[in-house]
């Protein structure tokens, strides 16, 4: 499989997280929270990973930067393979890709104050001390749009949108290149979170960032991401520009998802949900296609036995879906294809 | 136009050791039989508050009633002694929440812990029932909220069903009592979009078949815009405009509102920046005299400081409090 050369950042290849889940004194069950993921960052783009609860988006970012080993599959980063690095180079690596997680109050050591909290990985990393120390330090929070007189107050003493603030500024202090934010805005409140997000696209122009933005808020997505990926029990069904996929969904369990977000439009509301029921069991997976038990337009005995694989189906669009067969390229090209997007 | 409840002028105060917080500055709301109103605002509004005020959900102290009536079929619910209140609460005003796990016992199934509220206001309105008729109950309740194979579900504890199947429970426990009005306290925000997307139509189906007047309180503008005929806009724990919702969502006059609707990013149409309103909510334990939203608002002048600004009429069922939108309006009126 060719690399998509300096293009690129980081690249999923059939990346696997598999949990083994008790279900009884002497039987446990495989859960597939993440399986055969196919997935390509650019440097300096912002790819939203969709997908709702149990679509394994945080697992893939727990992989990514290292917090859980992968069940199978390869994971590079810069042309190379995290698993074949030496734990020294492995280190290196880890400065590089940085994350921002959903609860700003949880991530902040409530005894330390912001200083000490956005030091501590220069201290760790670094040879700053004293004086440098500090001047970088006030200059991570000048970056962040935060006065200096934050610097030794303690996280209980600023908002929401602050301590956001102040996580970001911890997570860019050793230069990454890759930044993965895992639902950065979900705890706050609108106002707040539209200033976090003009101030993450200003931050990514300054810092010459990528951006995996992990989000159940399709909205949000659409705003700062120029691609994504959704996500459904543990697999991508479809990725493409954002736009595109957005205005036309080429999976059926896309068009339902964005469906089902209510709209603060007075007369954008759809009459009906747009799927019944829940998702099934991550223990219990259907074979077949893994949305085959909601889906609204299943159409036979292939959806129920047969896997669907990520195939281009429009212009830098990939979907996972019997339905494209007839129109789309062969199914041979598949796993190439999902690995290298096209267009856009 | 009849009144189904009526807030009435509500203060309430929180004692806490910094001194006294005044969450709620002067609520006034009128909900009609079988009207849906949707209580939109950011954290720390007052939202939830008045919602909990309405059935003295509040624990007293610390929190105080300074002054205000809350109206219920013509009854003050404030000064109604608490025999009284718990013959309304379930029976005449229900209320659901935002995680029914919390409300829902872990040891108890489902059918065994409907079926008590079931008996419970059996007894209270005096005409016990025996198993069978509770039984028979507890599966209709089941399937008007549209659970699947609620024979089945009778022996299932909470835990085994998943979050939006709790909802659907939490709200069959509501309509037990037959209630005249449903308060729901952001009863879809731990959903997932499709799942909230079913349990929104679930309540608008309602509302529609049993005639239920609905509060629903939540932060979600496109929530409350799919449910509710009327949006009721707060911040800093007043009321700062109230009208119908196509109304506020094409034609919003206050800043805040406005400010708050230009926040939200959209699914469709792309857009080049969101404008964010500066500045954070103001300290409710010293609050301004005047407007709560004077320090971030861009089209304040003097007089806004004056006294807090009354809720006026701009159109029909349209009120907006503040005076400078008041009086241009007043002038393109003229």
């Amino acid at each position: 499989m060719p690399d998509a050369g300096d293009n690129e950042i980081l690249r999923l290849r059939q990346l696997q997280k598999h949990f083994l889940v008790k279900t009884g004194r002497f039987e446990s069950k495989r859960l597939r929270a993440v399986d055969d993921l196919d997935l390509v960052l650019r440097r300096g783009e912002s790819l939203g990973l969709v997908g709702e609860s149990g679509s394994g988006k945080t697992t893939v970012a727990r992989l990514i930067t290292g917090l859980e080993a992968p069940s199978g599959g390869e994971i590079r980063f810069n042309g190379r393979s995290i698993g074949q690095l030496s734990p020294r180079e492995r280190r290196k690596m880890a400065s590089e890709i940085q994350m921002v997680f959903q609860d700003p109050h949880s991530s902040l050591n409530p005894r330390k104050t912001i200083h000490d909290s956005i030091a501590e990985p220069l201290i760790i990393n670094t040879p700053l001390r004293g004086a440098a120390l500090h001047r970088r330090v006030a200059a991570l929070l000048a970056t962040v749009r935060l006065d200096h007189r934050f610097l030794y107050r303690f996280p209980h003493e600023l908002s929401g949108g602050q301590k956001q603030r102040v996580c970001i500024a911890r997570a860019v202090a050793l230069n990454p290149k890759l930044l993965v934010l895992d639902e950065p805005t979900s705890a706050l409140d609108v106002s707040v979170q539209a200033q976090i997000l003009e101030f993450l696209r200003e931050l990514q122009r300054e810092l010459d960032l990528t951006y995996l933005f992990i989000s159940h808020n399709l909205a949000v997505v659409r705003y700062l991401c120029e691609r994504v990926a959704v996500m459904y029990l543990g697999r991508v069904v479809e990725t493409g520009p954002t736009g595109t996929v957005f205005d036309h969904p080429q999976h059926p369990y896309t068009e339902v998802l964005l469906r089902s977000v209510p709209l603060p439009e007075a007369d954008g509301q759809s009459a009906n949900a747009a799927v019944e029921g829940d998702l099934p069991s991550p223990l219990d997976l259907p074979p077949g296609c893994p949305f085959q038990t909601r889906c609204p337009k299943k159409f036979g005995p292939r959806c129920e036995t047969e896997l669907p694989r990520l195939r281009a189906v429009a212009d830098g669009v990939l979907a996972a879906c019997h339905l494209h067969d007839a129109s789309g390229s062969s199914g041979a090209e598949a796993a190439g294809a999902a690995a290298v997007p096209t267009g856009g | 136009m009849s009144e189904l409840l009526a807030i009435e002028d509500l203060r309430l105060e929180f004692d806490t050791f910094d001194g006294v917080l005044q969450v709620l500055d002067g609520i006034s709301l009128r909900i009609a039989p079988s009207e849906t109103v949707g209580i939109v605002g950011e954290t720390g509004c007052g939202k939830s508050i008045t919602a909990k005020s309405i059935l003295r959900l509040l624990a007293e102290p610390p929190a105080r009633i300074r002054s205000g009536a809350i109206r219920f079929q013509g009854r003050d619910l404030l000064t109604l002694p608490e025999r009284e209140m718990r013959r309304i609460r379930g029976s005449e005003i229900a209320m659901i929440f935002q995680d029914p796990m919390t409300y829902l016992n872990p040891l108890f199934t489902v059918g065994r812990q409907l079926g008590d509220v079931i008996r419970a206001h059996g007894k209270l309105a005096g005409t016990p029932l025996d198993a069978a008729a509770v039984r028979a109950r507890t599966l209709d309740l089941l399937r008007q909220v549209r659970l699947p194979h609620p024979e089945h579900q009778l022996g299932t504890y909470p835990h085994q069903l998943s979050g939006g199947m709790r909802q659907r429970v939490l709200i069959a426990m509501a309509l037990v009592g037959r209630p005249a009005l449903l308060i729901a306290d952001e009863p879809t925000t731990a959903l997932d979009v499709t799942i909230q997307a079913q349990i929104l139509d679930l309540i608008a189906a309602l509302v529609q078949r049993l005639n239920l007047a609905v509060l629903l309180i939540s932060h979600d503008l496109g929530v409350v815009a799919k449910v509710c005929q009327r949006i009721v806009v707060m911040y800093a724990g007043t009321i700062v405009e109230d009208g119908p919702t196509a109304e506020i969502l094409n034609r919003a006059q206050h800043p805040y509102t406005r400010g708050l609707l230009q926040a939200i990013p959209r699914l469709h149409g792309g857009q080049a920046h969101l404008s964010s309103i500066p500045g954070g909510i103001p300290d409710l334990l010293a609050p301004p005299t005047g407007c709560r939203f004077y320090d971030r608002c861009p089209i304040r002048v003097d007089r806004c400081r004056a006294g807090p600004p009354p809720l006026v009429a701009v159109g029909p069922a349209h009120r907006v409090a503040c005076p400078v939108v008041v009086a241009q309006r007043g002038a393109v009126l003229a």
